[in-house]
């Protein structure tokens, strides 16, 4: 099926190791550096929110209630006074947890599924690509509303739910460029060398293979972020009064014709901060793609 | 030719024998997911006391085999789904296919337009990047059709119908009362797919414009235009069409926050509102029907896309 006639590559992934490869794509693209910029300021509102938010999210003052922006509560408050902000910042902190858990756990399992589907083939890989087209023929969203709805409603629940549906997208990336990958020269070198499976993949396999699965991973968050929202404001994820981003939304939908900001400001929170992530995948998928660097 | 005939027909042989494997997992999970729901299922319909003694909770428990053990309840589900019984609705007992025949059209309604929209605004704008890569319109185009698909489309549906429904009256508020209630919908949840048209078309204009057969397009003397439309773009829109259709079978299921948000009586609503109140024979047919649809699509857009791209041989299942 594919050819075992060693092809003589270019060493051209592992010339420069990717960390490198992302600063020097930052430097040239303005737009990608404002991208990133906005991660890293959600990031730090998020770990700071408790020391920086200038109320306590769920502490409620209902002769407050559904008041426009003010200078004590500069985004204004909702239906129980709650100051709008402080519920943003807090909410910060759920959809970073979930984007990040979603995609650290995805990752590791389609990397390491990935790398074993292409580097083995055969049955190995048959059985494993099996599973994953079972897995990519639901339409993802809707098995995940399901997995929550049969589990209950819930943070770890939604997280689970969102690596059930994420994770194959990453192990079909990753078999493809194994499968490019392990045809290379200093691979069938070191093969030839006597070293091991195991060696092989850890050292050369999967540091050349990763910078596609990178770039799926920063759209992938941003991804989670948006379908965390999707199922808070379907009532399936982090349950009030906690505040999260699509709760919110929901909380305004009540309220959108008296107070249209409730449901403005969450929203705009939620599509600046996707916007951030798939905006920096786009950079990184520009730059890391050969055929669009002429 | 009878070779090439020989390794079509082998191809599709192969890629029908492994729908077999992928269907069986498919009915494995569309029967798991909903068996693994905590509570009687029996509840939702005929309330707590109910459930465990009446003459109706008895019939439904014996149509359903909820007495039997696992794998029985398995191979019955199985058993039933090869002879196209999806069941009934437990909540609303009529025949789950009936209720998907009735939303289906309303879905296909709203796909239908909403894809024309992200078509007419897509593809071209698409290509205007492309063409003016790196200037100023393709980095405002870049901005704008990645933030278009970073909307969040239930918020999107809100801010429109405040917009458009309540403030200027030009739509209906909700559900499907005329021509013109397809309007807000479509364009919330077309906005998002212009986004992901954009994208696409500009990078695969991309791909066209740097190969060989456009520099000697250039080289004979053709103008910009021309080369553009009759040789960048007839090879460019392939990739696009395949998208294209990939996200009608997405979308299937993937509008229901739209419908949610407008009342639209459509699939994604119906499917959101059965898995709430688990309904599960309805929630089961539809992941059965989505899965067949989303894999048949996928299998017509290989097979079509080898037929139109000579580049493309059967190597497989590669």
């Amino acid at each position: 099926m594919f050819s075992r006639e060693p092809k003589l590559v270019e060493d051209s992934e592992s010339a420069r190791p990717l960390r490198y490869e992302v600063l020097a794509i930052l430097s040239r693209d303005r737009i990608a550096l404002v991208a990133l910029l906005v991660v890293i300021a959600a990031t730090v509102v998020a770990l700071l929110a408790p020391y920086i938010a200038p109320f306590d999210p769920t502490q409620q003052q209902l002769a407050g209630s559904l008041k426009g922006p003010s200078s004590i509560h500069l985004l204004g408050q909702d239906e129980l006074g709650r100051d709008l902000l402080s519920r943003l910042m807090y909410g910060a902190r759920v959809s970073l947890l979930v984007g990040a858990s979603v995609v650290g756990v995805s990752l590791l399992i389609g990397v390491f599924l990935g790398a074993l589907a292409g580097y083995y083939g055969g049955k190995v890989d048959s059985a494993i690509m099996r599973i994953v087209d079972v897995f990519l023929s639901f339409p993802g969203i809707i098995l995940a509303v399901g997995a929550v709805a049969v589990v209950g409603p819930g943070l770890e629940n939604v997280i689970i739910a969102l690596i059930l549906i994420n994770w194959p997208g990453y192990t079909r990336v990753m078999r493809g460029e194994t499968l490019r990958v392990k045809e290379n020269v200093y691979v069938l070198a070191s093969r030839g060398m006597g070293a091991s499976d195991s060696w092989i993949m850890r050292k050369h396999i999967i540091p050349s293979a990763i910078s596609p699965v990178v770039v799926l991973a920063t759209i992938g968050f941003g991804w989670a972020v948006l379908a965390e929202a999707g199922l808070s404001f379907l009532g399936l994820g982090v349950q009030p009064p906690a505040p999260s981003w699509g709760g919110m939304v929901s909380e305004g939908l009540e309220y959108v014709l008296i107070a249209p900001l409730m449901a403005l400001f969450p929203g705009l929170t939620i599509a600046i901060t996707v916007w951030a992530f798939n905006m920096l995948g786009d950079g990184l998928r520009d730059a890391l793609d050969p055929s669009l660097r002429i | 030719m009878s070779e090439e005939r020989y390794s079509i027909s082998r191809y599709l042989l192969v890629r029908l024998l492994l729908l077999i494997p992928t269907f069986l997992g498919v009915s494995v999970i569309a029967f798991l997911i909903m068996k693994l729901t905590p509570g009687d299922p029996l509840i939702s319909v005929i309330g707590f006391g109910g459930s465990q003694n009446s003459v109706t909770a008895a019939a439904l428990r014996a149509e359903l085999g909820l007495g039997q053990p696992l794998y029985i309840q398995y191979l019955l589900f199985v058993w039933r789904i090869l002879q196209g019984n999806l069941g009934n609705s437990i909540a609303q007992q009529v025949p789950v296919l009936t209720l998907i025949g009735q939303a289906l059209p309303n879905t296909l309604l709203l796909i239908s337009v909403a894809m024309t929209f992200a078509v007419a605004i897509g593809i071209p704008v698409g290509i205007l990047a492309g063409v003016k890569r790196n200037r100023a319109t393709d980095q405002a185009v870049r901005v704008g059709s990645i933030l278009a698909a970073s909307l969040p489309d239930y918020w999107l549906g809100i801010m429109l119908l405040i917009l458009f429904a309540f403030y200027l009256r030009l739509f209906p508020v909700g559900g499907n009362i005329g021509p013109t209630s397809v309007v807000l919908p479509a364009l919330t949840l077309g906005i998002g797919l212009a986004g992901l048209l954009i994208r696409l078309t500009r990078s695969s204009m991309l791909d066209q414009i740097h190969e060989n057969y456009i520099r000697t397009a250039r080289a004979k003397g053709l103008s910009e235009w021309v080369v553009i439309r009759r040789h960048a773009l007839r090879n460019a829109i392939l990739p696009v069409i395949t998208v294209i259709g990939l996200q009608v079978g997405y979308l299937l299921a993937g509008d229901f926050f739209v419908e949610y948000v407008y009342a639209w009586p459509g699939i994604g609503r119906l499917v959101v509102s059965a898995i709430l109140v688990k309904d599960y024979p309805v929630v089961q047919g539809f992941l059965l029907l989505a899965a067949t649809a989303y894999v048949l699509i996928n299998l017509t857009v290989d097979l079509l896309y080898t037929a139109i791209d000579p580049r493309i041989r059967f190597q497989g299942r590669e």
